[in-house]
This record gives structure tokens, sequence and C-alpha cells, in this order.
């Protein structure tokens, strides 16, 4: 509810100039101030007021501006109310408001110069019978409820053709005098309206139909909200509903799809594990590519600090015009997330719980035993002697180890078969509680929640733990004065296993186990060549576990300065503290040489930020308003760590916290220091309410650069046109509503690590007679004194609609952005002793398309059909890499895979051609002998049948280093399609997300741990390899003793693909039920996540490769409970 | 009002910005807590002093990446000799010179280009502020720039030697300077210029021996400056400076090879050590895993010990030239498990089939060195053929790949083989019974031949001190820069590199060369160098990645 005092017309230049003096000062301070009188003085008491059919608004004004009288009164009170015509000559306040609220269900009181209106519902009473009516009235009671059964407070239900009316209470209920075939209009904003015919009961229960009314919805942008028809930049909101019905912490998963032109992929698939968004591509080379993420207001270093549970809504600023309010972090976008608020009405209270399973999901086989034994078979035949032209096999005590007592041997002859995914792997649990509490009257809302996440991970000792605790608090002191609060305290424990993931890869002729039943530490034996230590001895043989507190307070003073000008102080004060313990015993496989290593480690993080924050909004006439946006705000964020590592101890018994007992010690220290001083400004207009103006502009400073290009200026404009409302268009019955945005601007890029430019020396300590001492010396890379600002300048345009009454709505941006002063690490000269500098030399362009579409198919009480669908396309290029050649031309640097005219994510490799089929046809080729005019590019010796054919790309007769060719990485395109049927109390939800046109390098099939290398060391992916009796194409000849040359261009893989991320089904509980239950909702459902992929890589995901962390398939059980 | 407005507006801006601008500077500027900055170092005594240490710690870095290439990073420079078996792993592309022999196929030799490189620019950083501090204690100022003028000299060297076609510059690059493009390699007269300068000022301005052992002294200088009189040919510089040393009194061999490598080679031979202390500074280090076969694996009766020099897997062993030198003697000590080992012992009682192999060497039914199957003759090689044992420290343990050892960088064992180069060449030849400081070029050979137990020689040429040098320092890191000095490189490469009959240049397991998989013809193996070396490939090439940062012209050394 809120409450606007009118002062729209009573400015004395007296009066206006006091208030600014105080404003002043205010801003000065930092402080509120005391209360400011409003001076009324020299008004007149008489009003005179002649017009026709005039909102109660207009009387208002007109009253105020006459006899400066002040009018406090709910929005929705006048909701309802009438248009009135008056013809008063020189009247008194009484009159004109007696003659306005006539036939009106208001009443007023007048306080010294405050008039307040108040809704009126005139009850009989006893003293005054009421007329004896003509028809019977009955008293009808009723519920009013929301989409989910909530109920739904102040809902207003009026009798058709009547005025008189009434509104819901808290618990939606209401009672109406009407007579007993009255129809009953029932309406509540967000909702369509909804008639209901009486036919003589004394109780209704309604449900409303949430409304399609995309241009009343309140989006959040940067210091401030606006209606959605108001916004003129790129800003996405997220679907909430579809969002939450990932299983997970990881706040990214859940944006997935979720917005167009906002690309996530998996980070890591761990407990506790995050994922990487990217919106819009990539911009930045060395900068990071993150978007800043803004939680209530405030900046936060990681998305998956929120509990997801206390989300309301989550906005993403995509275009410079959106962001550039938060110009100087803003250039790879803002995600700007706000949590669940107390609303008016009583305390409810909910509860949330879901239980996760998690199973490995792949799409590859490896060699079975056999198999496996067939390929060493192979791999050792293949360097035998060929002998009357053919070429023998080993007997297999030389292929399994050389001796019948090789373990490997042994185990092949019993039939030992170990399978190390089954042996490693195990089910993923995760099961999360939360219960939230929201309520609140007109002075003081609160939302406060409590979770509990707890999960297991797929390998033993890598599970996740947390608790996180919420109070949102809103206090208003007076009409003038409210504070806001915003607690977050989160707690959190992450094992992390001490193995490397490659473990699927053993040969499965080596078991964990041996015949007694102990774990085994080298797999190959005790004395064996081979170093792989036993996944599992070393999982048991370490620990590496991270606590995290974190502690996240925001206060806010917000404070009514004039009815134009408003005030507000953020504040932010967060706090992580992370306390790492790792320990690897001294029989571990790298504990040996140390005799068991600790390492404890602290990391400390701060972040403070103060902001001034003036708004004025005002109205010139009903054509022009406008509104500004000043800020000033102060960021600072500091950073130590002290790790301690502790080599050689007496025993393990003590793991990391007996680091005292430690033999050697070693600390190491680092403290940073991060600043940030920012004043901006934002300007918008909006004419005759079709023509919205923006102007944004920023000038930052940022401690890292250096000292005399520390600051920069961000300037960006906005032009929206609400098409729908010309008259060329407000007659097409299509088009319900359609707007054009074209934007422009700049934002920053300061992601430089402190102190880079002063040229900080590194530690190179050294030992002289056994004594330590200390060197310093310059690093690497070399400092330079000109670092500036990176700037993404960036044109959008946009076009949003709604068809057809806004079934179909949707909307499509393309957008243009060219980043100069890239700051970009060159490769320097290995000549001066440095092997890079950063610059401001690089130059990036990048434009790309995106669409959105939603259509309700089918819409009614029962059953509603609503599928949504994105589509984004980008492509990035770099236009300078900052190297430059003599003559000052662009020069592609190698080193770091940088070429101009290429997108800045590449792999450049030779390209496969098939396999060699003879000896001739391999020592003819390209990569042979050229008749010993050049250095042939492959031995001889090498180029034999069933060796791996590269392209020759230029078709010169050789290959050379020219033949490499750049390959995108980043998808072409990528688009999710989502789907929600609701039928009754049923819901079901479905969600698609497509990924085309992506390459990833797959070392599953190319490296040697990875079993790639297909020497039958390891064991590795089946795949169709060369045989002189298999003449394969794919794959070349396995050889024990050699990798085949040329083979990691075999790793170079399209990992396009198609996966069902969600199937969930919900039911939620009729209200009939509820009540008796005494419950305000019930739901459950159930989910399938990640159910089935479409791909032609070879992984657990296509996102990740098999050596790291398994991505799963999940099955969720949840329920939610209103009480 | 709209102009009154406006005025309002632009007023309360401008106040925003009086209020909160004129501490913004101060603000933002930054204050690093943890660390120092490059002024300090190089502006002070304590800085500059400080930054010779760490030029110390440039140089042993080299050898603490043992996550790349399994660590054999820094025994490149001996995969590319003639005396070793490059049998697998990252190594052996190098040594079968399957790498390294195009610019686009020598990214390790990237890793020595920029450690000397970045040594030469941090050493010209110390040099020019030290010549121009006042106020500095004029001991310490000269001891600084001697240090560091060693470092450039020795570094300058380095790549000269590997590269041939280098540019040098004694100016410290800085943010201003670093973009600018290197166009010419410097002159062949001007490097050794710079070299010869920079040791001579050491040579004056340090002492003979050093209480922080470790640090350079007189004698490395004059060591380096002795090698370098010998690339210059000028021999009588040579038996200068090596003879400076010799006759110092300062050192001495150590008596038996068995203490060369012993502890951390803190004797009396030692000219110059790369000091690292576990659990307090300085890295492990992988060559010896690089080094030694895997003698324990398969073999029961058979575990690592620290005696047979812990555990390997055979990358780069040493081979049958090398080994036939050795055993040319039998009374030669070297070969014994004092610098290499060729005969493995059954010493592990608790697995040993037949208690009374303990003792006695191993000899292994089917893994062989002439064995009928390939197969059988490769295990022979992964397991049982000769090592080196220089790298495996005295307190090590036997099953680690990693170890902590000091790094020997030169001693007197070359020392003399350098002054009887130089007395040879000289004709100043001398007699059988000459003694080590005799000042003769067979005194000082028979020095290192006396200590190493085999017979003084009354012969000398050429051949006989490139013999004992390959016998008394393989795998140090030597061999190579003086059969490319002697102008045999190309030659000793085609008849030597990997295993099999002189000359035998035929491939893998082949008859065609002659060879009948006897002692006498060994069939050959993992010999491809020979086929693959050219007579260009005496100098490294200067690698892809470093020569596209040099100007368009930059001359790339001929052949490549």
């Amino acid at each position: 509810m809120y409450l606007t005092a009118l002062l729209k017309s009573g400015f004395s230049r007296v009066s206006f100039s006091t208030q600014t003096i105080k404003a002043m000062k205010l801003i000065t301070v930092l402080l509120i101030a005391a209360c400011l009188q409003v001076s009324a003085n020299g008004f007149s008491q008489k009003v005179t007021i002649k017009e026709n059919n005039i909102s109660l608004q207009k009387v208002f004004e007109e009253i105020k501006k006459q006899t400066g009288y002040q009018f406090f009164y709910a929005d929705e009170v006048l909701q309802t109310a009438g248009k009135v015509s008056l013809n008063i000559r020189n009247g008194s306040i009484k009159e004109v408001l007696d003659a306005s609220f006539k036939d009106q269900q208001l009443g007023y009181t007048i306080s010294e110069n405050t008039i307040i209106i108040k809704r009126v519902i005139s009850i009989p009473t006893v003293n005054d019978p009421p007329p004896i009516p003509v028809v019977t009235f009955i008293d009808i009671r009723g519920t009013v409820t929301g989409e989910n059964g909530q109920p739904l407070q102040g809902a207003t239900v009026l009798v058709k053709g009547k005025s008189a009316g009434t509104k819901t209470d808290a618990n939606g209920n209401f009672t109406i005098n009407a007579e007993p075939n009255a129809v009953l209009i029932i309406s509540y904003v967000g909702y369509e309206t909804m008639e209901v015919n009486v036919k003589n009961l004394t109780s209704i229960a309604i449900q409303l139909v949430p409304a399609i009314t995309i241009g009343e919805q309140i989006v959040v942008v940067g210091y401030g909200t606006q209606k959605k028809s108001d916004v003129s930049g790129a800003v996405s909101k997220v679907d909430l509903e579809k969002a939450k019905a990932i299983p997970t912490t990881n706040v990214a998963e859940m944006i997935r799809g979720q917005a167009a032109g906002v690309q996530v992929t998996l980070g890591s698939a761990r407990p506790g594990g995050t994922s990487n968004i990217l919106i819009r591509g990539r911009n930045s080379i060395r900068g990071g590519n993150d978007p800043l993420v803004v939680l209530d207001g405030f900046p936060i270093e990681n998305i998956n600090d929120v509990n997801p549970d206390d989300i309301a809504s989550i906005e993403i600023l995509k275009d410079a015009s959106a962001q550039a309010i938060y110009g100087a972090r803003a250039s790879n976008g803002v995600i700007l997330i706000t949590t669940k608020r107390g609303k008016v009405g009583k305390m409810r209270v909910n509860v949330n719980n879901y239980l996760t399973t998690q199973k490995l999901s792949k799409n590859f086989d490896l060699y079975s035993a056999e198999e496996f034994a067939q390929l060493r078979r192979e791999a050792r035949r293949t360097s035998n002697a060929v002998v009357g032209g053919v070429q023998p096999y080993s007997p297999d005590s030389v292929n399994f180890g050389g001796t019948t007592q090789a373990l490997e041997y042994v185990n092949f002859a019993k039939g030992n078969y170990a399978d190390w995914e089954k042996e490693v792997l195990q089910t993923g649990i995760i099961n999360s509680h939360t219960i939230s509490m929201s309520g609140g009257n007109e002075n003081t809302k609160l939302f406060s929640s409590v979770n509990f996440f707890n999960q297991k991970g797929l390998i033993p000792t890598a599970d996740y733990k947390r608790g996180t605790f919420r109070i949102n608090l809103e206090q208003k002191i007076n009409n003038r004065a409210s504070i806001e609060a915003n607690l977050n305290l989160a707690t959190d424990k992450q094992r992390l296993e001490s193995s490397n993931l490659d473990f699927i890869t053993i040969s499965p002729f080596a078991g964990p186990y041996d015949d007694m039943g102990n774990l085994v530490r080298n797999v190959a034996g005790t004395n064996a060549s081979s170093t792989t230590i036993n996944p599992l001895w070393n999982i048991r043989e370490s620990d590496n576990d991270i606590k995290t507190n974190l502690f996240n307070l925001n206060l806010v003073g917000n404070y009514k300065l004039t009815k134009n000008f408003s005030y507000k102080l953020n504040t932010l004060l967060s706090r992580r503290y992370t306390d790492q313990g790792i320990y690897i015993t001294s029989i571990h496989g790298s504990g040996v040489t140390d005799k068991g290593r600790a390492n404890v480690i602290n990391n400390l993080r701060e972040e403070y930020l103060i902001e001034n924050i003036i708004n004025y909004k005002g109205q010139l006439s009903d054509k022009h308003k406008f509104d500004a946006t000043f800020v000033q705000s102060v960021n600072q964020r500091n950073t130590s760590r002290t790790e301690s590592e502790g080599t050689g101890f007496g025993n393990d018994i003590l793991r990391y916290d007996g680091i005292t007992n430690a033999l050697f010690f070693k600390t190491t220290r680092v403290e940073e220091q991060y600043r940030l001083a920012s004043f901006l400004g934002r300007l918008r207009y909006t004419l005759m309410d079709k023509y919205l103006f923006t102007l944004t502009s920023r000038y930052d400073g940022a401690s890292v650069f250096a000292e005399n290009n520390k600051w920069g200026f961000f300037p960006a404009a906005a032009v929206a046109w609400q098409m729908h409302k010309e008259k060329f268009l407000s007659n097409v019955k299509a088009i319900s509503t359609m707007k054009l945005r074209v934007t422009y601007g700049a934002v920053g890029n300061q992601s430089l690590d402190p102190y880079t430019t002063l040229g900080v020396v590194g530690n190179y300590p050294y030992i002289f007679n056994g004594v330590l001492f200390s060197g310093y010396l310059p690093g690497t890379q070399l400092n330079n004194l000109n670092l500036s600002w990176e700037t993404s300048t960036t044109l959008n345009a946009g076009l949003d609609f709604g068809l057809f009454n806004n079934r179909l709505t949707g909307s499509i941006d393309y957008f243009n952005t060219r980043t100069t002063d890239l700051l970009t690490d060159i490769s320097l000269s290995g000549t001066g002793g440095y092997t890079n500098t950063i610059t401001n030399g690089g130059e990036t362009k990048n434009h790309g398309l995106e669409i959105l579409l939603s259509g309700n198919i089918i819409r009614n009480k029962d059953f509603n059909w609503n599928v949504t669908t994105s589509y984004t396309r980008y492509r990035n290029e770099i236009v300078k890499t900052g190297v430059t050649g003599v003559d000052g031309e662009q020069k592609n640097d190698i080193g770091r895979g940088r070429y101009v005219g290429t997108p800045i994510n590449n792999i450049r490799t030779y390209v496969f051609d098939g396999i060699f089929q003879t000896d001739d046809e391999a020592k003819n080729s390209a990569q042979g002998s050229l008749g010993g005019t050049i250095t042939p590019f492959q031995n001889v010796a090498t180029l034999l049948a069933g060796a791996i054919r590269l392209k020759d790309v230029n078709g010169d007769g050789k290959i050379t280093d020219d033949d490499q060719v750049v390959f995108a990485t980043d998808p072409k395109w990528f688009s999710s399609i989502s789907t929600t049927f609701s039928y009754k109390n049923f819901d079901l939800l479905a969600d698609l997300y497509i990924v085309e046109g992506t390459m990833k390098s797959n070392p599953y099939l190319s490296s040697f741990n990875e079993g790639g290398t297909l020497q039958s060391v390891r064991n590795g992916i089946k795949v169709d390899y060369w045989t002189p009796e298999n003449p394969s194409t794919t794959f070349p000849r396995p050889n024990y003793g050699a990798a085949p040359q040329n083979v990691s261009s075999l790793g170079l893989r399209e990992s396009s693909y198609v996966r069902l991320r969600t199937l969930s089904l919900g039911y939620n509980m009729q209200n009939s039920l509820l009540d008796k239950m005494k419950l305000s909702g019930l739901r459950v459902y159930i989910t399938a996540s990640n159910l089935f992929t479409i791909t032609d890589y070879k992984s657990y995901s296509p996102e990740n490769n098999p050596n790291q962390f398994p991505d799963t398939k999940s099955f969720t059980f949840g329920l939610n409970i209103g009480l | 009002m709209k102009l009154y407005n406006k005025n309002l507006n632009v007023c309360l801006a401008l106040l925003l910005v009086i209020v909160s601008f004129t501490s913004c500077k101060k603000f933002l500027t930054e204050n690093p807590t943890t660390q120092f900055t490059a002024e300090f170092v190089y502006n002070t005594p304590e800085g500059l002093e400080s930054a010779v240490v760490g030029l110390y710690n440039l140089q042993r870095a080299f050898w603490e990446n043992v996550y790349t290439n399994n660590g054999s990073d820094p025994i490149v420079v001996d995969s590319r000799d003639d005396l070793t078996i490059p049998r697998g792993g990252e190594i052996s592309n190098y040594g079968k010179m399957n790498s390294g022999t195009r610019p686009d196929n020598s990214g390790v030799f990237g890793t020595y280009w920029k450690t000397y490189y970045r040594i030469i620019d941090r050493a010209n950083g110390i040099i020019k502020t030290a010549e121009a501090i006042t106020g500095m204690d004029e001991t310490r100022r000269t001891k600084v720039l001697a240090e560091a003028k060693f470092f450039r000299a020795n570094a300058v060297f380095t790549l000269y030697k590997l590269f041939n076609n280098i540019f040098v510059t004694t100016e410290p690059t800085t943010p201003q300077n670093a973009t600018n493009i290197v166009l010419d390699k410097t002159p062949e007269a001007d490097i050794y210029k710079l070299i010869n300068e920079d040791l001579t000022f050491a040579i004056a301005n340090l002492t003979m021996t050093t209480a922080d052992f470790g640090r350079i002294t007189q004698a490395t200088a004059r060591h380096v400056k002795a090698e370098v009189a010998l690339w210059q040919q000028n021999w009588s510089e040579a038996k200068l400076q090596s003879e400076a040393v010799l006759n110092s009194g300062a050192y001495s061999l150590v008596p038996t090879t068995s203490g060369v490598f012993a502890g951390d080679l803190k004797n009396s031979e030692t000219l110059w050590a790369l000091q690292s202390k576990q659990g307090v500074d300085g890295g492990v280090n992988k060559i010896n895993f690089n080094l030694m076969p895997n003698y324990a694996e398969l073999i029961p009766g058979s575990k690592y010990s620290v005696e047979q020099g812990g555990r390997g897997f055979a990358w780069l062993t040493m081979n049958n030239y090398l080994r036939n030198l050795l055993n040319a003697y039998s009374t030669d000590t070297r070969i014994k498990g004092t610098y290499y080992i060729q005969d493995y012992f059954y010493n592990d009682p608790t697995t040993v089939p037949n208690q009374a192999l303990l003792g006695t060497k191993i000899v292994h039914a089917t893994w062989k060195e002439f064995a009928t199957a390939s197969a059988d003759r490769n295990f022979w090689f992964i397991r049982l053929n000769a090592g080196c044992k220089k790298y495996f420290p005295d307190n090590g343990i036997p099953t680690q790949d990693f170890q902590y050892k000091n790094i020997m960088m030169a001693r007197l064992a070359e020392t003399f083989l350098f002054a009887s180069e130089a007395n040879l060449m000289l004709n100043n030849i001398g007699t059988v019974t000459d003694g080590p400081l005799a000042g003769t070029a067979l005194g000082q050979l028979n020095a290192v031949r006396s200590r190493a137990g085999i017979t003084k020689t009354s012969l000398i040429t050429l051949d006989s001190i490139l013999n004992e040098q390959a016998k008394e320092l393989a795998f140090e890191g030597r061999r190579m820069y003086m059969l490319k000095r002697t102008g045999k490189l190309y030659s000793y490469i085609i008849d030597h590199a990997g295993y099999g009959m002189a000359g035998d240049a035929s491939a893998e397991n082949s008859t065609a060369g002659g060879a009948n998989n006897t002692p006498a013809k060994p069939l050959p193996y993992k010999n491809d160098a020979r086929r693959n070396m050219k007579p260009w490939m005496v100098n490294w090439p200067i690698p892809l990645a470093e020569i596209n940062l040099l100007g368009p012209n930059y001359p790339q050394n001929l052949g490549y």
C-alpha cells in the first residue's frame, strides 16, 4: 500500500529553496535530518472549481493548488471512485469535498493542513434502520484467491449495476449485501476481472486468473523500479516458476534458458559448484566476462550466496542504457536479484522441502575388459616385426606386463576385472528444507527464512552442506522516513575429494582392492612404473574442507524531502570468511616426499558500499513527466589471505588440525584493496506516455588503474516509442502493445587485480649455506603505467510486442557492441625478460540477436497452456589483438590464441582428414618427406598405414603451421523452449535447452591420461580404431609405445546438444481440502532434471568432459506447505 | 519553474562533486601492504642485494618445473647429445629429434630462451641502478655488480651457445621500451665482448671462495671465462683462467667419485651448485625420475633403494656408446654406482624367490639386452639398462618421483678438462708422470682419470679429452656444448645418438645396417636422431612463439 502525498502545485520559491539547502546539508553529512515542515501559509481557504467529468485526483490537485492543503490516501482507495462534475464558486473545502464524494464510498477528515481520504462502507446501524428494501437483500459471503489458492487481500467486489461494493480482508474474505440473483464483479490488480452470478448462493469461492498485463509488470532496474511498459532498455525478467524447478544451490543454473541473451555453461557439477554466466557473449578478453550481480540493490560477489527460496525476482540488464547506471562494472551485463519482502497482512509461514537423487548420465562406453584386452593386443602387435607379410600378436604374458607375474596379467588371466566407474561413484542425494515467514502491517513488514541444504555428491567425500538465514525488514518511521534492513547469514561446508577425476580410465585389470579386500595404493602394483594411485586410496588419505561464513547486511534509509524529492542512503557491509583445511597423509599419492602435508588457508573478503541517492519525480503537465536520479557512491573491497603450510608429520592422526606438529612451516600472506568512487545521474523523460527518453551517465574512478588514468566517463541514451498508443495502430485489433526501443551507450570494465600498474615485485628467496636469504625481483608480467578503463559501447534496437490481446507476447533485440581500449595481455618478446604486459590496445566487436516469444495457446478457467521460447545468437570478433608489428599493423598473438577477425574463444589446430590406409599413401602425403628440401612435418618412421592424415588446408603439398585452422568454440546459437500446462490443480512444466554449433576439445579422444591416445595403458572411450583387418577411417592404429602422431586433431568435436532440462509435475491442493486442514496452501511436485540429452559429444554432459566432476540426471520430490 | 529546476539539479550535482572529489584522489591511491615495489628493489642497497638473491632463484626455478613435460626441460640439452637413449616420455621427442627440428615444434626451447633472457634483463636492471646509486657502501656495490655481471655473462653465453642468432642489450626493459621491436641479432664480436667484460669484472671483484656456499665466486667466473676462451679458441686465456682456479689451492678434486654428488654438494670440487632445502626453500625436481630405470618393477626380490638411485622411468638412459667407453676400463668407478649404475642387485629379502639370490646381480629370464623378441629388449631398456644417478639425493625416498637435490652447475673436473684442452692446443702436453697441477695437458687429463680409478694415459688427442668428458660429465648438460664447440656435434649424433652400432642409421630393430643382435652388433634402438639430424641443427631453432615476437626480418638460424 503506497501513500502518496499530493503536493503537485504548491511550489513557491521560498519553500523550495529552504528544502534545497536542507537537502544539501543532508548529503554533506550523510544523515537524515529532522522532518521538514511544508509551509502552507498564504493560501486561501476558498475554492473555485468548474469542471465536468473529472477524476477525484484532479479535484484534489485543484484544491491543493488553491489552498495548499495536502491530501493523503491509499492509491487503491480511489480505484473504485467515479468521476464527478463540479461547479462551485468560492466554496469551502468541505463544500467541494462533500459535492465530490456524493455517491462515492468515501469519507474524509481534515487535520490542520492535511486532508485524509478514507474508504467508507455504509453499514446500516441499529439506530438508523435502513429503508425497507423493495427487493430482499441477502448477505453473500465469499473468498477471493489467486492462482495458487493464496488469499487476495483488498480485492474489489462490486455488485453489477450498482455503486455498492466492498473489499476483501486479509484472508480474502468479503461479505456483501446484494440481491440473490446479483452478479458480482471481482477485480484485483494483476488479475483478470471476473463476473460471478450469485444464483442464491450465500457462500462463494472465487479464484482469479492472473491477467496478462505485461505493461503493468513491475521491473527492477538499477536504482529503482519501472513499469515494464516504461522500460526503454533491454531488460529480461526471469520466469522464476521455471527457474526454481532446478534443485540446486547454483543460481546460475536456474537462470539458464530463462532469458534470451543469457548463456549459462556448467562450471563445476560438484556439490556447491558454480556455473558461468555470459550475457550477450564475450566482449572482454582478460577482464573476465562475468556479469555484475546485484542483490537488493547491492553488488555481491557470488550469485550462489542467495538461497533460491528467498528470491522474488531476477532481472537481467543487457544493453548499455540499462547497465549504464552500474557503468563501472556493468560491461558484462547486470543480474538484479530481489529477495522477497514482507507484505501487509497476517503472518504467513511457508515450508518448502525437497529430496533429490542424482545418478550418472553418460553417452559413451568404455572398453569392456575383453575389449580392452583386445585393444592391448593390437597396441602391442603394432610394433612387432612383419614376418612374411604377417604381423603376429605377442603372447598375452608380454601383452599384459611382460611376465606372468605381472598384476595385469594375473587379473586378466583370473578374470578379475574392475569397473572403476562403479567402484568410485555412488548415488548423489540432495535434501533441502526452507521455512519462511512473511507479513506485516502498514508500518512494519518482515520477511524471514531459514534454509538447510545438504548434498552428498557422486564421489565419496565430495559433498556440500549449507545453512542460510535471511531477514528483510521494512520499517516506516513516519510519513517521510523509513528504513530497510536486509541481513543474510550463511554458513557452509564443502568437502572436496582428492583424486584425479580421470579414474574411469584406469585399466580394468587393476582393481581397487587386494585379495583380502583392503584398498591397494598403487593399482598397477607396488613397484610399477605406472604411478596411478587408487582413487579410493587418495580419497581416504586426504581431507579438503572449505568452511565459509558469509555475512551480508544492507541498511537503507529513505527520506522523502518533498513530494518530488526523496533521498536514500544505501549502505552495505559484507564479510566472507573462508577457512580451508587440506591434509595429504604421508601415504597419499603425493604426500610421501613431504611426509604428510597440511595447508590451512584463511581468506577474508570484506566489502563496503555507501551510496547517497537523490530522486526527483516531476511532472510539468499530463504530457511531460520526468524523473531524475543522482547517486554518489563509494565502494571498497578488501581481501586478505593467509596460508600456512606444514610438512613433515610424525603421524597422520590429527590431519590438518595438527599442523602445529609439522616439522617445516611456510606461511604466506596476501592482502589486497580495491576501491571505486562514482558519480552518476539518470534522467528519464516521458512525453505523452508514448515517447520515453532516458539519459544516463556515470563517472567512475577505480583504484586499480594507473595514477593519472583512474577516471572514466560512461554515458548512455535511450529512446522508446509506445507505438500502440499512436492513432494509426490503436485501431489494429491484433496489436495490443508495441514498443520500439533504441539505446546507445557505453559501460566500463575495470577487472584488473590491485597493484597491477605499480610494478610490485615477487618473492624470490634463496638458500646459501643452508640459510634463507630474501630475494625480490619483478615477476614475468611487466607493469604498464598507462592502464585505464576498457569501454564497451553498445547499440541496441528492440521491439516489444503483445498481439491478440496479449495472447502472444515477445521481444526482439539486436545489439552491436564494440569494446575499445580492451585490456589485453600481450606477449612481450622473450628477449626483454618479460612474458607479457597488459595494455589497453585490444578491440573487439560483438553483435547478436535475441528473440523471446511467449504464447498462451489455451487459456481458460481449468486449462492453460503456455509455450515460451527464447533464441539467441551472437558472434564476437577480435578487431585488435593489441600486438602491433613494426609498422603499427595489428598482428595475431599466436601464443595466446588471438587472431584478428576470429572469435575470442577458439581452438587452433591441424585438421583431421582421415586415416592412411597404406604405408605408401602415408609416406607420399603432405606430412611425409618432401625430397629432403625441408624437414618433413612428421618423422617418416611414424608415417604408416593407420596413421592420422592431416588436411593440407592451403593445398601447398606440405603440412606447415599455416595449415592450422581456427575454430570458434562458442555456440552459433542457443535456444530454450519451455511449456507449461495446467489443468485444474495439476501443472506440468517441460523445459528444453538447445545449443548449436559449439566446439570443444575432448581429452578422452586425444590425451594419454584419458585413454585418448589408444595406447591401451589406460582405458578410454570405445572407438572404431584402425587395424590391418579393420581399415577404419575415423581413428588411428593403437600403439602401446607411442601416441599416434597428431592425435590432438582428434580431440576437436562438436558439442552441440538438445537437453530436456526439466520435466516437472505439480499438484496444488484444492481450497476446500486446505480449509479442512487449516492450511493456506499445499503443493507436491516431482521433477526430473536432465532426463535426456541428444548430442554427439561423448561425455557425462556436453558441457563438461569426463575427467571433470560428472554432471547428473536427477529426480526430485518436493513439498510446499503454506501454514 | 523549469529553468529553476535545472539550476537546482546542476547545483546539487556540483555540490556532490565538490564534497566528494577532494578526498577522491587519496581514496583511489594504491598502497600495497604485503608487497614491495620495483622502486624499492632497485633503489636501495638492501633491495639491490635481494635482487641479486632473486637471480639465483630464477636460475634454480628452471629445475623446479616438475609438472610440465615431466620435469624434463632442464635435461633437454642432454637428450640432444651422443650419449643418451631417449626411450620414452616427453623428453624422448626432443632426444629423437622428432621435436626441436623446426621453429614450430620447439616449444621447450622457449623455456631456455625465456629463462636466460629473464636473467639478463633482471641483471641489467640491477647493474644499471647499482652503477648509479649513491650512498651505497662500495664493497657491497661491487659485490652486487660482480654477481649480477656474472649472471648476465653466463646467461648471454648460454643463449649464444644454444641459439647462435641472439639479440643482447644491456638496457633493462621498462614499460616505455617494452614494445620496441627487436629487428636484428647482435654481432658475435659484441656478444663475446660483453661476456668477457662482465666476467673480467666479476673475477676482479669476487673472492675465490665464499662462506655463503652456493654463491658465485671468482672461481666460478674464471671457470666460465675459460670455457668462453675455448669457444673463441683463445687457448692461452683458457689456460690462464682454468689454471688460476686449479692452482688457487682453494679447490681440489674429491678423492673418489662417490663423494662428488654426495650430500648437498658442498665439497672441494664444486664451483657452483644450485641450493635448496626441503621444507625451507626451493622445490623438488624430477630429473632422477627421467634418468633412472625401473629395476624393481615386476622383478621379485628387487626394490628401489638409495644405493641404486631410487626409481625412475628410464626416459633418458645411457647408450651403449657411453657405456662402452666407461667399461673400457674395468676399474672405472663412475659406472659402479657413483655417477652411473649398470648392475642392479636383488635386495628385497621379503620377495626374493630364492634367498641365495640376495646380493647377486639381477639377470632376468627374458628381459635381456639381446633377447630375440623386441618386446623383451624393450623391457630390458625400461628396467635394467644403465642409468645416471647423479641427481638422486642420499636421503631421498627411493620410491618417489620428486626429489630435493642441489644441482651441480660447475665443478673442478671440468676445469681440469678445459685446462687440458687448452694445453693440448698450445702443444703443452707434458708426460704421463705429470701431476694435476703441473700445468700440462696430460697431467690435467690424468687427474680426472686417476680419480675415476682408471690408468693414466700417455697419449692425448682431442678425442681422448672428448671421451673423458663424456664419461665424467654425461647428463650434466655439458656434452652438447663441447661437441658443438669442437665441430663434432653433427657427426657424433649421426654415429652414436640413441642405441646401436656406431654409424648405424637404419631404423629401430632393423638389420639393414649389419646389426645382428649381438653385443658386437646390437640392433638399433631409439636412434631416430641419427636419421633426423641435419648439419644446421647444431644451432637450436628460435621457437616459433619467440620469433613471432621479433621483427619481421629477424634472422632465424640457417636451415630452419
